[in-house]
């Protein structure tokens, strides 16, 4: 932390370049930016709405924030794994904290998903969400977001540690999105609901946040714990990778 | 403390895959130092000596294998210029991202920024992404950035071939301005010997992850041009058998060497001293008329690669027609020749046709000519060509 502090200037210029790099440089990547939510939403929504009979209005807004929690995770899991060697050209002419650039790179991907979402928020006034629900989810996904930084860090170290992860990483996330409750609602998985929330913490926060915009009541403990857990767990990662990443980084 | 830098015993190994074994091998090897405030040293060296690896180590880019740097001040490397540039970004843009990874935050690039702007002469283009820029343009306002870096001790990687001729000058004046500041100390790895001879007061000289030599600047530079002369040549041209010498002419040259004013023998000369070219002619039963003397080769840096010489004979009035050994010495003045290398061919020739080489040597000892004046060092300028004369001037109204 006291890295960042003392390099926070240049966080702050890594940080809205990675951010320009992602939302584009033009008009109209910014509109493509904030569309490709809604498209992909649409779509799914459809598909759901004519799978599970329910209304296509609240399947689509469950669906847009799933999606948004979903990239949350496999975009930032994704952009850290070529973190340094994207880097390249700094990292071996000047000494930088290697987490200052896990750390642009990840915040910059949040900044876009957030202002993904904030474009979602005239859907709020129709399905109309309680306040304490919406105030538990924002909770739980400020703790997944925690969690998937600290998985960043770990990734673009054992990234640079072994070729093979970018490969291993992208079939993964690919499988993953499958198994996300995105295109479908937990409680079909019945009995099996618990070990599913222990397991994949994603899953859960995705779960809160429609439960939350569904005006359901957030009964699901166990997601609220397994997310919690594995926050914690993460944190083991850090002081690995402030360890080791610097030797590791040579062999670049 | 008067320490800038103390090194000691550094080591740092690469590990390689060679086939199916993994070999270590050393790039900096039992590296000591220690730097004094405000010394500025260069570094020299073959490619892969590690003079980058040794600054790199120094500023934290790698770690040390064994040993330790200790550092007493705030250290900052300009080892590439437009570190961390981003096409896709603007100029002004970049020059933000770019000065804070050197090291300095918002409030000083504002107060600097004009100036960046001024020194690029990229003005106009400022707020276009870099991408559209001329290769020349980015790289003056990746310089005009780097220049402006900040910290007590400096780690400069050969960062002065930026540009067009005009703006190679400035960046020279600029680079000058940074390395000359008293206050600061600097580590300055360079190819050019000219380079180093005008900015450094003193030379470590690595080969193999070795220092090889550190000490006062000519005296290293001497050493390394020696080491990497790529002829046989030698400064000093031993005494020769007077068995292989052939006298039937009467005269026999028996040693030639080049040294500077304290008779001292050195390959390398700044343009600001007297050079001196030293003959031994023994004279022995004078029969036939010969020509004694040298022949000056210069191969100039740069331009058209065409090699120029000179003859120079032993005046006749000099040469005594008495049995003995003499000597002869040709001086050449400061600020005559340019900077380069030369060679030097001493002869003996008879007169008339055929002309007979008795004894001719060519290309038998070689010496460096590096210029201490920075202006000398811009293509363009003074660079090329073999004499680099001080003119002298005068003026008057009419």
């Amino acid at each position: 932390m006291s890295e960042i502090i003392r390099y926070r200037f240049v966080l702050e210029r890594l940080f809205f370049r990675d951010l320009k790099s992602i939302i584009g440089y033009g008009v109209g990547d910014y509109i493509a930016h904030f569309l490709k939510p809604f498209f992909l939403a649409i779509i799914i929504a459809f598909v759901r709405s004519k799978v599970s009979k329910v209304d296509i209005i609240s399947a689509y807004v469950t669906v847009y924030y799933g999606i948004l929690v979903w990239w949350l995770f496999a975009d930032t899991v994704k952009a850290s794994i070529g973190i340094f060697r994207k880097n390249r050209s700094i990292i071996t002419k000047i000494y930088l904290p290697k987490i200052i650039l896990v750390t642009s790179s990840f915040w910059a991907r949040v900044a876009a998903i957030s202002l993904q979402a904030m474009a979602g928020v005239f859907f709020l006034p129709i399905v109309r969400p309680e306040f304490m629900t919406l105030a538990i989810a924002s909770i739980f996904t400020v703790l997944c977001t925690i969690l998937c930084f600290n998985l960043c860090i770990g990734i673009s170290y054992l990234a640079l540690r072994f070729r093979a992860i970018r490969t291993i990483t992208e079939f993964l996330l690919f499988s993953l999105f499958f198994t996300m409750p995105v295109t479908f609602d937990t409680y079909v998985l019945g009995q099996n609901q618990t070990l599913y929330y222990a397991i994949n913490p994603i899953g859960a926060a995705i779960d809160i946040v429609k439960n939350a915009l569904l005006g359901r009541p957030q009964d699901n403990f166990i997601a609220a714990l397994s997310i919690t857990s594995w926050c914690a767990l993460s944190f083991l990662i850090v002081p690995f990778f402030q360890k080791n990443i610097d030797r590791t980084v040579e062999t670049i | 403390m008067n320490q800038a830098l103390q090194i000691h015993s550094l080591v740092k190994s690469f590990k390689r895959k060679q086939g199916k074994n993994i070999v270590t091998f050393n790039a900096l090897d039992s590296i000591s130092l220690n730097i004094e405030k405000g010394a500025r040293i260069g570094i020299v060296g073959v490619n892969g000596a590690g003079k980058s690896t040794l600054l790199k180590v120094i500023s934290r880019i790698l770690l040390p294998t064994s040993g330790s740097v200790e550092i007493f001040g705030t250290v900052n490397s300009l080892l590439e210029v437009g570190t961390g540039f981003d096409p896709e970004l603007s100029g002004r843009d970049n020059i933000y991202l770019n000065a804070s990874i050197l090291g300095l935050v918002r409030t000083d690039i504002n107060h600097i920024f004009n100036e960046i702007l001024d020194f690029s002469g990229v003005s106009k283009f400022i707020d276009l992404p870099v991408k559209y820029l001329s290769s020349g343009m980015y790289a003056r306002l990746a310089f005009a950035v780097a220049t402006h870096i900040p910290g007590e001790i400096l780690l400069i990687d050969e960062v002065l071939s930026v540009g067009d001729a005009l703006f190679r000058k400035r960046a020279l004046q600029k680079m000058e301005s940074l390395i000359t500041d008293q206050q600061r100390t600097i580590l300055f790895v360079s190819h050019s010997t000219d380079a180093i001879a005008k900015f450094c007061n003193k030379v470590i000289w690595l080969d193999n992850g070795k220092i090889r030599e550190f000490g006062d600047t000519m005296n290293v530079l001497d050493s390394y041009f020696n080491f990497t002369r790529e002829d046989n040549a030698t400064n000093v041209l031993p005494i020769l058998s007077t068995e292989l010498t052939n006298k039937l002419h009467g005269y026999s040259l028996t040693a030639a060497y080049v040294a500077d004013k304290d008779a001292k023998s050195r390959n390398t000369f700044s343009t600001s001293e007297d050079i001196f070219l030293n003959l031994k002619v023994e004279v022995v039963e004078v029969s036939l008329p010969a020509i004694k003397g040298f022949h000056l080769y210069c191969a100039p840096r740069g331009g058209v690669p065409t090699e120029t010489h000179v003859c120079a004979q032993i005046p006749e009035d000099l040469i005594p027609m008495i049995n003995g050994v003499y000597s002869f010495t040709a001086t050449i003045p400061k600020y005559f020749l340019a900077s380069g290398t030369y060679r030097i061919t001493p002869f003996v020739v008879s007169i008339g046709k055929p002309l007979i080489r008795h004894q001719y040597f060519e290309k038998a000892i070689s010496f460096n000519v590096i210029d201490d004046d920075t202006s000398a060092l811009i293509d363009g300028d003074r660079h090329f060509g073999v004499i680099n004369p001080r003119f002298k001037w005068a003026s008057g109204s009419d």
